[in-house]
């Protein structure tokens, strides 16, 4: 050990190790030690001495019964949605169980110019929040929107016919919003992807169970 | 070193506590939006909407240096990796793009690419099967960073981050370790001379798939109630 010690390069190498070292933990000392005068007189002017006797702690009590009957009630009964953009994930909700987990294709979160650029672009993403499904269709026509020919290079038809495909979203279509769908899809390999500009696609057999599940109201969650 | 251990729990809060967390909690619920809860005593952050849980994190580390806050929302103004810039940009004009939808007749709200054209007819072999995953031009989780920062309105800043890869895991550690202990400590001595307030938090995820979803999640402008160890017991922050 003292060998090492007289090899002059540990020496100088302790030396600054142990001057960092210090230096480290005085600074870190002193930057704690403020920290905690801090928290200790926050914690003085935060905290409440209520005595459990006291009326003001029974009133106490009974708002804050009265505050989770207000929030339980906001909270969705009966049926329910739930999107994870993320993974990619349909949960079709009663109460707290869960019903249904489907594998979906949500938003791919491109951008797409618009030509004349005197318009926003267009953005690809699946609306999160909280939505509800607002009607219900069978058998639902894809009205391409102005993107769709744009993304493709083509023109914009100028009639409503040239606009419509039949076939493309499945057997049925719930609409949430601001053109945005629940709906069914040709293309199965992309479920579990985002791949789509904003819709929510979903497999037959999923989408017949949520289809049957939902009513007009029935609300959808997105994150 | 022995004043960083003064204890904090010691203060129970209880009742007004918990009254002040469900009013919060019932003011962010009145909205038809999500807002999180991070709850530092439990490792946990909650997604949350109307009063429900949508999702859940378990943090495998997450602490906290500063002085604790009140109970009250607080909003995500910005993030150290902006999405815009992770975005892809498609091109009408070029050929080439698989993503431009030269495919895409019968698409729906379908982006078609080469997959899809291929894969068309898969219709009764795919159903609700995870794909394997090949390339699309989306932005995705996986194109989530896996280490970022957070910054919440009234100076509290969270710091994400996940396991490293192993070739630059050490270099990684000592970076932070050095900033957590020598730069914080500093920077908390300035912020006690100048009176302003110093939060800083630190989480860390072993799954670095949970700090992409956590940045994918929480978006600008989402509201966050972040519980302080100390503030009360477990049972007054329950709903």
């Amino acid at each position: 050990m003292i060998a090492i010690f007289k090899n002059r390069f540990f020496l100088i190498f302790s030396i600054i190790a142990g001057a960092l070292l210090i230096i480290v933990m005085v600074t870190e000392g002193i930057g704690y030690y403020m920290l905690a005068q801090k928290r200790t007189s926050w914690m003085k002017s935060n905290s409440s001495e209520i005595n459990p006797d006291d009326n003001s702690s029974k009133e106490l009590e009974k708002q804050n019964e009265n505050l989770v009957k207000k929030i339980k009630k906001l909270s969705p009964t009966g049926f329910y949605i739930i999107v994870d953009t993320a993974k990619n994930t349909l949960y079709l909700k009663k109460d707290n169980e869960i019903i249904r987990k489907a594998v979906v294709a949500t938003g791919n979160g491109n951008v797409l110019a618009e030509p004349s650029g005197k318009k926003k672009p267009w953005i690809f993403d699946t609306p999160r929040g909280e939505f509800a499904v607002k009607y219900k269709i069978n058998k639902p026509t894809w009205i391409k929107p102005d993107w769709a020919f744009i993304e493709e290079g083509e023109e914009i038809p100028k009639t409503l016919a040239d606009r419509a495909e039949a076939d493309v979203m499945g057997e049925y279509a719930l609409g949430f919003g601001k053109g945005f769908f629940i709906h069914g899809t040709l293309y199965t390999r992309l479920l579990g992807r985002n791949a789509t500009h904003g819709c929510v696609r979903v497999g037959d057999d999923d989408l017949l169970a949520v289809n049957k599940a939902s009513i007009v109201g029935t609300k959808i969650f997105i994150y | 070193m022995f004043l960083i251990l003064q204890p904090l729990s010691d203060a129970k809060a209880g009742i007004a506590e918990r009254n002040t967390f469900l009013t919060e909690m019932l003011s962010l619920s009145e909205k038809p939006k999500q807002y999180f809860i991070f709850n530092i005593e439990e490792n946990k952050i909650l997604l949350m909407i109307r009063g429900i849980v949508l999702r859940e994190w378990t943090v495998d580390h997450m602490m906290f240096t500063g002085t604790p806050l009140p109970i009250k929302s607080f909003s995500l103004e910005s993030k150290s990796v902006q999405l815009a810039q992770l975005r892809y940009h498609i091109k009408v004009d070029d050929p080439s793009d698989n993503n431009n939808g030269s495919n895409n007749t019968n698409a729906g709200s379908t982006t078609a690419n080469s997959a899809d054209a291929k894969n068309a007819g898969d219709k009764k072999a795919g159903d609700n099967k995870k794909p394997a995953k090949f390339p699309l031009d989306a932005l995705e989780i996986d194109d989530m960073p896996t280490d970022y920062q957070l910054f919440i309105n009234g100076g509290i800043s969270i710091n994400v981050r996940s396991q490293p890869e192993a070739a630059d895991a050490k270099i990684k550690n000592a970076t932070y370790l050095l900033k957590w202990y020598l730069y914080n400590p500093i920077i908390a001595i300035k912020s006690y001379f100048n009176k302003t307030t110093y939060m800083k938090m630190d989480i860390f995820f072993k799954d670095q798939t949970e700090a992409q979803a956590l940045f994918w999640a929480f978006t600008e402008g989402t509201e966050c109630i972040i519980l302080f160890p100390g503030l009360g017991d477990k049972d007054d922050f329950k709903f």
